[in-house]
C-alpha cells in the first residue's frame, strides 16, 4: 500500500477500475498513460497498458489477486521491468522475476530491465561464424547450428522435440554457454520434471528456467518469452554466449489470441489477431550474433499431422534461419531423434562449418536422398543389383549411426571418424548388429582416451575433405 | 441552459438520489402514463424536486424531459476530495462554490471520509491526484528526521 | 640288419610313452612351482626349494627306471626276437633312456636354478611393489584429506557469508518494518491529538487552502 501511495504521489495521477473482463480491466483516469506502460493496483496487482481510448485505459493483468471494480490504479511512468542479476543462475523464476523453486531468495546486485524492448539494430551485429555443437549426430552433420542462429524446432506433439532440446542444452552447458529454458504455459508436472532433469545433468550450473504453467494468468504466460529474452540479453552483454529455448510459441500465440479476443480486437486468420507476426518477430529478432556475445534462439512450434503450411508455422519459419522438422512417421517407425533430413533446413549453419564438415554434410545428405529412392525401389519387390544392395547396406549403417538415445552426447569429431569408417567400407564384413558396438567403442575411446582423442583431432585437422579423411582411415586402421 | 435540478446538485451523492427519483418517475409514467405521475410527485419525491419538475414540464413531454436529465447527469464530472472530518452543509457549499467557480462546466464533489489522513485533503480530478493531507506531511518529515525521533523515543523510554 | 616292423612299432611306442611321461611330469612340476610362488615365503624359501627338487627328481628317476624296466620286460617276453636283436634293442632302449634322463636332469637343474632365482626375487618385487603402492595410497589419502579439509573450510566460509547476507537482509527488512510501525504510531498519536485540537473551522480553512493550491498547480484545467 505504501508503494502504491508513493507512486500516486510521484506520478500525480490515479485511475479507477470500471470494468473487468477476465484478464483485461478498463481503468478510467490516468490521463497520461502510454501504451506498454506498467500499472500498479491498490491490491498489489500489476498490469500493462494494452491500449488507450478517449475515456479509459485497457490494462492486461499479470497477477491472480482478486481485483474489484473501484480499485485504484497508479501509473509507474515506466515500461514493465524485471529484476535481473547473476544470482538467477540455477533458479526457476516466473516472468516477473520472482523465484518459484524451493531455494532461498537471494538478492545479488539487481538491475531492472524492460521486458519488451526494440531489437538491436544492424550496427552492432556480427556475421554468424562459430558453429554450435549440439551433441546430436544428425543435427551436427545434416542440420548444423551456429551461435547466433534462430532455428525453429517444429513437429507434432510427442515427437521428441523437448528431449532433443534438453540434450543440446546439456552439451552446451558443459561448454560454458548460458542456457535459458522458457516454459510457456505447460503443465506443472512437466515443468517440475524438466527442472529436475536439468538439475541432475548439471545444466543449471550454467542455466536457469523461466516458467509459467497453464493455470497462470494469460498476461503472465504472455510475458514469458519476453522475460527470457531480456535475461538472455543481460548475459550477452557480459560477453557470454547464450542458448535460449522458447517452448513453445504455438501456446504463446494461443494465449495472445485469447487476450486479443477478450480485448475485442478484430480476429484475423484462424481468429489470431492481425499483429501475431509482429509479436513473435520482435521477440525472435532480439536474438543473433553481436559484438559482445551471441544469443542462439531455438523457438519450438507444434504442427498438427505434420502440416508445415499452417499459419503460425509459416510465420515462424519466415522469421527464423531454418527449421528442424520432427516427423511423426519417423517417430512412429522408431527413429530417435525423429529429425527429417529432407525437410529440415539450416540457412546459416553451413557457413560456420569447416570445409571438411561441409563436404561431409553435402555427401551424406546426397547419399540419403539416393538411399531413400533405393528403399522405395526395393520396396516394390524389384530385384536389386550389387550397386543397389551396396547403397542399402551403407544406408542401414548410416541409420544405425544416426540413431541416438537422449543420454548420448557425441562430439563432432567422433561423428566424423565414424562416418569415415562407414564410408571407407571397413565395416562391410561386420554384421549389422555389431556396427552399433563398433560405433560405441569409437565414441567411448574418444571420450575417455586422451591420446586417441588427440590423434583423431589431428587427423581431422589435416583432412581438407571427406575423401582425404576416408583415405587416412583406410591406411591407418588404428584410428578405428 | 441547465435544468435547475442539475444546477442545485453539489455532490455525487445528490446525483445518485436524483437519479433514483427520476428512475421512479419514469417507472410510474411507464406503468400508468403521464397522468399517473402526480401521485409520485406528491408522495415519493422531495418537495423542491417535484416543484422544479412541475415548473419545467408545463409544455414539455415528460419522457423526453427525464431522458435529457439522465443524459445530463451522466455527463457531469466529479472532483473527489478526501477529508479527515465530516463537513457541515455550509462547508460543503463553500467547497463546491470554490471549485465550480474555477470550472467552466458543471461539476459535483465526491466527498470521501478517511480519518487516517489526520487533516488537510486529498484531491483527485480527471485522473490527476494531489495529496495535501497531514499524513503525507508527517511521513515526509519523519523521513528527514527519523534519527532524531528515534533518539527522542529512546530517551523517553529511559 | 632287418628289424621287424612290429619291433619298430614297439620301440616307437615305448619312446613316445616315455616322452609323454616326461612332458606330463614337467607340467605337474610347473604347476607345483606356480602354487609355491603364490605363497610369498621370504628367506626360508631358498632352503625349501632343494629338497622339493630332489624329491621330484628322485620320483621322476624311479618312474623312468620303471618305464625302462617295463620296456625291457616287454622286449624279453617276446618270442619273436633273437638274442642278438634283443640285446641290441635293450642297448638302444637303455641308451635313449639314459639320454633322456640326462636331458631331463639338465633341464631340471636349469629350472631349479631359474625358479630359485624367481622365487627369491618375488618377495623383493612384492615388497617393492607393496611399499610403493602403500606410499602411493597414503599420499593419495593425504591429498584427499587436505582437499576435503579445504573444501569443508570453503563451504563453511560460503555458508557463513550467505548467512551474513541473509542476516543483513533480515535486519534491513525488520528495520523498515520498525520504521513503518513508528511512523504509524506517530500518526495515530498525531491524529488523536489533532482531532481534539483542530476544530471544524480550521479543517475547512485547510481544505480551502489546499483547493487554492491545487487550482494554482493547474489541477482543474481541462487540457491534459
Amino acid at each position: 500500500m505504501d508503494d502504491f501511495e508513493k507512486l500516486l504521489e510521484t506520478v500525480g495521477e490515479v485511475g479507477v477500475v470500471e470494468e473487468i473482463m477476465h484478464s483485461i480491466v478498463y481503468v478510467s483516469g490516468l490521463p497520461l498513460a502510454r501504451p506498454y506502460e506498467a500499472i500498479f493496483f491498490e491490491n498489489g496487482n500489476i498490469g500493462q497498458v494494452l491500449s488507450l481510448t478517449k475515456e479509459r485505459v485497457e490494462v492486461l493483468i499479470l497477477d491472480n489477486n482478486n481485483i474489484r471494480v473501484g480499485t485504484r490504479a497508479a501509473r509507474t511512468n515506466d515500461m514493465l521491468q524485471v529484476p535481473i542479476s547473476n544470482e538467477l543462475i540455477g533458479r526457476m523464476i516466473d516472468p516477473l522475476g520472482r523465484v518459484i523453486d524451493d531455494g532461498p531468495i537471494k538478492k545479488g546486485e539487481e538491475h531492472m530491465s524492460a521486458v519488451d524492448t526494440q531489437p538491436h539494430g544492424i550496427i552492432g551485429r556480427k556475421k554468424i561464424e562459430t558453429a554450435m555443437e549440439t551433441g546430436v549426430s544428425i543435427a551436427d552433420i545434416i542440420v548444423p547450428l551456429a551461435k547466433g542462429q534462430r532455428e525453429l524446432v517444429i513437429g507434432d506433439r510427442k515427437t521428441g522435440k523437448t528431449e532433443f532440446l534438453l540434450q543440446i542444452m546439456e552439451n552446451q552447458s558443459k561448454l560454458g554457454t548460458v542456457c535459458i529454458y522458457a516454459v510457456i504455459g505447460q503443465r506443472k508436472e512437466d515443468i517440475k520434471r524438466r527442472y529436475e532433469f536439468m538439475k541432475e545433468k548439471g545444466i543449471l550450473k550454467n542455466g536457469l528456467v523461466v516458467a509459467t504453467s497453464s493455470s497462470d494468468e494469460s498476461g503472465l504466460i504472455f510475458f514469458t518469452p519476453f522475460t527470457a529474452m531480456t535475461i538472455a540479453e543481460f548475459f550477452r552483454d557480459q560477453g557470454k554466449d547464450v542458448l535460449l529455448i522458447l517452448d513453445d510459441m504455438t501456446t504463446h500465440a494461443r494465449i495472445y489470441r485469447e487476450i486479443s479476443l477478450l480485448a475485442r480486437r478484430f480476429p484475423g486468420r484462424n481468429a489470431y489477431p492481425g499483429d501475431i507476426f509482429y509479436l513473435h518477430s520482435r521477440i525472435i529478432e532480439r536474438a543473433g550474433n553481436f559484438r559482445k556475445g551471441s544469443i542462439t534462439a531455438l523457438p519450438v512450434a507444434e504442427t498438427i499431422m505434420g502440416d508445415l503450411s499452417g499459419y503460425l508455422q509459416t510465420n515462424l519459419m519466415a522469421m527464423t534461419d531454418g527449421h528442424i522438422f520432427f516427423d511423426i512417421d519417423l517417430y512412429n517407425s522408431g527413429k530417435r531423434p525423429a529429425v527429417s533430413p529432407f525437410l529440415s533446413v539450416t540457412r546459416v549453419g553451413h557457413q560456420a562449418q569447416t570445409p571438411l564438415l561441409r563436404d561431409v554434410s553435402r555427401q551424406v545428405l546426397s547419399f540419403l536422398v539416393s538411399y531413400e529412392r533405393m528403399k522405395q525401389f526395393v520396396h516394390f519387390g524389384a530385384e536389386a543389383g550389387d550397386t543397389i544392395r551396396g547403397i542399402i547396406e551403407l544406408g542401414k549403417k548410416v541409420d544405425i549411426f544416426f540413431d541416438q538415445t537422449t543420454d548420448e552426447l557425441i562430439p563432432i569429431n567422433a561423428n566424423l571418424i565414424v562416418l569415415a569408417a562407414i564410408w571407407s567400407g571397413m565395416w562391410n564384413e561386420t554384421p549389422m548388429q555389431n556396427v552399433d558396438t563398433e560405433i560405441e567403442k569409437i565414441v567411448l575411446n574418444y571420450n575417455t582416451d586422451a591420446e586417441y582423442k588427440k590423434k583423431i583431432d589431428k587427423t581431422i585437422a589435416v583432412s581438407n575433405n571427406f575423401s582425404d579423411l576416408i583415405n587416412i582411415i583406410r591406411t591407418d586402421s588404428s584410428l578405428i | 441552459m441547465l435544468s435547475k435540478l442539475i444546477d442545485n446538485l453539489k455532490t455525487k451523492n445528490e446525483i445518485e438520489i436524483l437519479r433514483d427519483e427520476i428512475a421512479l418517475l419514469s417507472q410510474s409514467i411507464y406503468q400508468g402514463g403521464e397522468k399517473n405521475i402526480e401521485n409520485s410527485l406528491k408522495n415519493d419525491i422531495r418537495i423542491w424536486v417535484s416543484e422544479t419538475i412541475r415548473n419545467e414540464t408545463q409544455n414539455v413531454n415528460l419522457r423526453d424531459y427525464f431522458n435529457d436529465i439522465e443524459k445530463e447527469l451522466d455527463r457531469i464530472k466529479s472532483v473527489s476530495i478526501t477529508l479527515a472530518y465530516e463537513p457541515s452543509e455550509l462547508s460543503v457549499r463553500r467547497f463546491y462554490d470554490f471549485v465550480q467557480s474555477i470550472m467552466p462546466k458543471k461539476i459535483v464533489l465526491e466527498l470521501l471520509y478517511d480519518p487516517q489522513i489526520v487533516g488537510g485533503v486529498v484531491i483527485s480530478y480527471g485522473g490527476r491526484y494531489k495529496d495535501y493531507s497531514f499524513r503525507k506531511i508527517f511521513e515526509d518529515e519523519l523521513e528527514e528526521t527519523r534519527k532524531d525521533v528515534l533518539e527522542l523515543l529512546g530517551k523517553a523510554k529511559k | 640288419m632287418n628289424i621287424d616292423p612290429v619291433l619298430i612299432y614297439l620301440i616307437l611306442f615305448t619312446l613316445s610313452s616315455l616322452v609323454l611321461l616326461i612332458v606330463g611330469l614337467l607340467i605337474a612340476y610347473l604347476n607345483l612351482l606356480n602354487r609355491y610362488s603364490k605363497t610369498k615365503k621370504s628367506s626360508a624359501v631358498d632352503d625349501d626349494i632343494s629338497p622339493m627338487f630332489r624329491d621330484t627328481e628322485a620320483r621322476l628317476k624311479s618312474i623312468v627306471d620303471n618305464a625302462s624296466a617295463q620296456a625291457a620286460q616287454t622286449i624279453s617276453s617276446t618270442q619273436y626276437f633273437t638274442e642278438k636283436q634283443l640285446k641290441i634293442f635293450e642297448d638302444e632302449v637303455n641308451k635313449s633312456a639314459a639320454m633322456y634322463l640326462n636331458l631331463y636332469q639338465r633341464t631340471l637343474e636349469n629350472l631349479e636354478r631359474e625358479t630359485a632365482k624367481e622365487i627369491k626375487a618375488i618377495p623383493e618385487v612384492l615388497r617393492r611393489d607393496l611399499g610403493a603402492s602403500l606410499s602411493g595410497i597414503s599420499a593419495l589419502f593425504k591429498d584427499d584429506v587436505v582437499k576435503i579439509a579445504t573444501e569443508v573450510k570453503d563451504s563453511l566460509d560460503r555458508a557463513y557469508k550467505n548467512i551474513e547476507i541473509d542476516i543483513e537482509e533480515y535486519k534491513k527488512t525488520r528495520l523498515t518494518q520498525v520504521d513503518k510501525s513508528i511512523a504509524d504510531i506517530i500518526l495515530q498519536i498525531a491524529r488523536r491529538v489533532l482531532v481534539k485540537e483542530i476544530n471544524k473551522d480550521e479543517h475547512e480553512k485547510l481544505v480551502l487552502k489546499a483547493l487554492e493550491d491545487a487550482k494554482k498547480s493547474g489541477m482543474f484545467s481541462e487540457d491534459v
